[in-house]
């Protein structure tokens, strides 16, 4: 994450266009970080505003939020525990979308660790269902497989 | 690293899906085993994904090593029971905290005496000595499989027992496959089984005398401690075998006093636990090969008048030390945790640890175990 010694990038900032038309301003160190953003300003230069048809007025804040405190050395665990605190799964995952179009690595690894920590308790269905995944098992398939691997449902006390 | 993205819209309204190649890389690669496992049932692709993907299953360990999905595996001497606890639990410093223990349920096969257990990836080598003498049976105790190996016996043809073979095992990176490896007790025979084959090879003889424990897997290696006469003094010898070239080396040794020994394995360096009945000192490799690199990374004192020779000894990334110490006094042992940055000593609460106790740590891999021979 090596950042050029320009002076004229140092205090400059860049303004961003959401899909749903708001406008926001990133600082360009920020910006830097990611790699989509960077890439539609090296194409379409540093003044002009960059449309992110793909990210929404209701993410991009908090995206900007994260990569500010990034940019001064504060992230820390618990202000990612504090930044997550409020977001529920579709949240999450709509933020995950986003970090991803935006190639936003740091966060996008910090919002995959959390979905997997949220996904840890939850059940088969639920899953299925956050990812959108069609079931194509017959249901003598799907409980021959839970069968095959019962102990895998259970809780830590094993009953057998 | 993230991947393109459909191009899906993100108002609430329809909230997307997301794209299979997102959720296998990134998520479903930090999740544990167990969960997995439940997670199979979702769709074709998940199962395949889940149980049938070797590029899969090696990112899932990269992310286990990373994200300390570690076990702890018990054993006491004579016991039929497996115990496995969640490292974290073994070492935890909440007060009045009990281990949390799970019976592993185990074939018959390997109910019987435990004397050693090998790591590597996930999969431990568990050395079962018999009647007859002593065999060898591989575990994935992440996916609960166990998989027997060709009798070592009828690759020799020996009217002797190659009954004390010691077992070991390792990961041949250059070629992608695991490998046992036994050195027969008796004599200076070295056989190496490779996972997936249906035999047992002969390789170059063991250049010292025979080990009497196992090896550490480590740096693309298996080292053992084994023993040299010369100018009739026994003393130990470090040698390696390349599981790549399959050809040994001697290692250079630090100079220490004429301790008892054991080796062990942290961040990929050979260490040596290096005790006698007053303290344990742990050195460490930190360039494997070069003598000089070799280093005192701990000392670990005991208290009154304990006396330890651990057997197997485990270092935590955040430098915890945890080995087996027998108390005089009450005349058991005992598993203990010895924080080098604080200098604490802390023995966890365990419950049914009651007698010797061979002990292996394993990370939760999906590795799967081929078919039992």
């Amino acid at each position: 994450m090596a950042q050029e010694a320009s002076s004229s990038t140092s205090s400059k900032t860049i303004s961003l266009k959401t899909g749903d038309g708001e406008i926001f301003e990133i600082e360009a160190s920020a910006a830097k970080q990611m790699k989509t953003v960077q890439r539609l300003i090296d194409d379409l230069g540093d003044d002009i505003t960059i449309p992110l048809h793909n990210v929404f007025s209701k993410e991009l804040p908090k995206i900007i939020e994260y990569y500010k405190k990034d940019i001064t050395g504060e992230i820390t665990k618990d202000f990612e525990a504090e930044f997550v605190k409020d977001l529920n799964d579709d949240e999450v995952k709509v933020l995950f979308l986003a970090a991803n179009y935006l190639d936003a690595n740091k966060l996008f690894e910090f919002l995959s660790q959390n979905i997997a920590d949220r996904l840890e308790s939850k059940s088969v269905e639920y899953v299925r269902k956050y990812f959108g995944v069609e079931n194509d098992f017959t249901p003598e398939e799907e409980s021959k497989l839970r069968e095959e691997r019962a102990w895998s449902f259970r809780g830590i006390k094993e009953d057998e | 690293m993230a991947l393109h993205s459909n191009g899906t819209t993100g108002t609430i309204a329809s909230l997307p899906s997301l794209p299979l190649e997102l959720v296998e890389e990134e998520i479903l690669s930090r999740l544990p085993v167990k969960k997995l496992l439940q997670l199979r049932c979702i769709c074709k692709s998940w199962k395949s994904l889940i149980s049938d993907d070797p590029k899969f299953a090696k990112k899932h360990l990269r992310m286990s090593n990373i994200l300390k999905h570690k076990h702890l595996i018990m054993n006491v001497l004579g016991d039929r029971i497996l115990w496995d606890s969640p490292l974290s639990s073994v070492f935890s410093n909440v007060s009045n905290h009990t281990v949390t223990l799970t019976e592993l349920n185990n074939p018959i096969s390997i109910s019987r005496n435990i004397s050693e257990i090998c790591s590597c990836d996930g999969i431990l080598c568990f050395t079962i000595c018999e009647e007859g003498g002593q065999s060898a049976v591989l575990c994935n105790p992440s996916l609960r499989q166990y998989s027997t190996l060709p009798p070592l016996k009828n690759h020799r043809k020996r009217e002797y027992d190659y009954q004390n073979a010691v077992y070991s095992f390792g990961y041949d990176h250059v070629n992608d496959v695991y490998k046992v490896i036994a050195i027969s007790g008796k004599y200076t025979e070295v056989d190496v089984y490779t996972l997936g084959t249906n035999n047992w090879r002969s390789i170059q003889d063991f250049p010292y005398c025979p080990p009497c424990n196992h090896g550490v897997f480590v740096g693309g290696t298996v080292t053992w401690l084994a023993y040299e006469v010369s100018n009739r003094n026994i003393s130990y010898v470090i040698v390696s075998l390349d599981l790549k070239t399959e050809s040994y080396q001697k290692i250079p040794q630090p100079d220490l006093k004429k301790d008892h020994w054991t080796l062990g394995m942290f961040r990929d360096c050979l260490c040596i636990f290096a005790s006698n009945k007053m303290l344990l000192d742990v050195w460490i490799m930190q360039e494997y090969g070069i003598k000089e690199s070799w280093t005192k990374l701990y000392n670990v004192p005991y208290v009154g008048t304990q006396c330890t020779y651990p057997r197997t000894g485990y270092i935590s990334d955040d430098d915890q030390v945890l080995f087996i110490l027998y108390d005089l006094i009450d005349s058991k042992y005992k598993l203990v945790v010895y924080n080098s940055k604080n200098g604490n000593m802390n023995i966890p609460k365990i419950q049914q640890m009651d007698g010797f106790m061979i002990l292996g740590v394993y990370v939760e891999s999906l590795i799967s175990l081929p078919c039992s021979y």
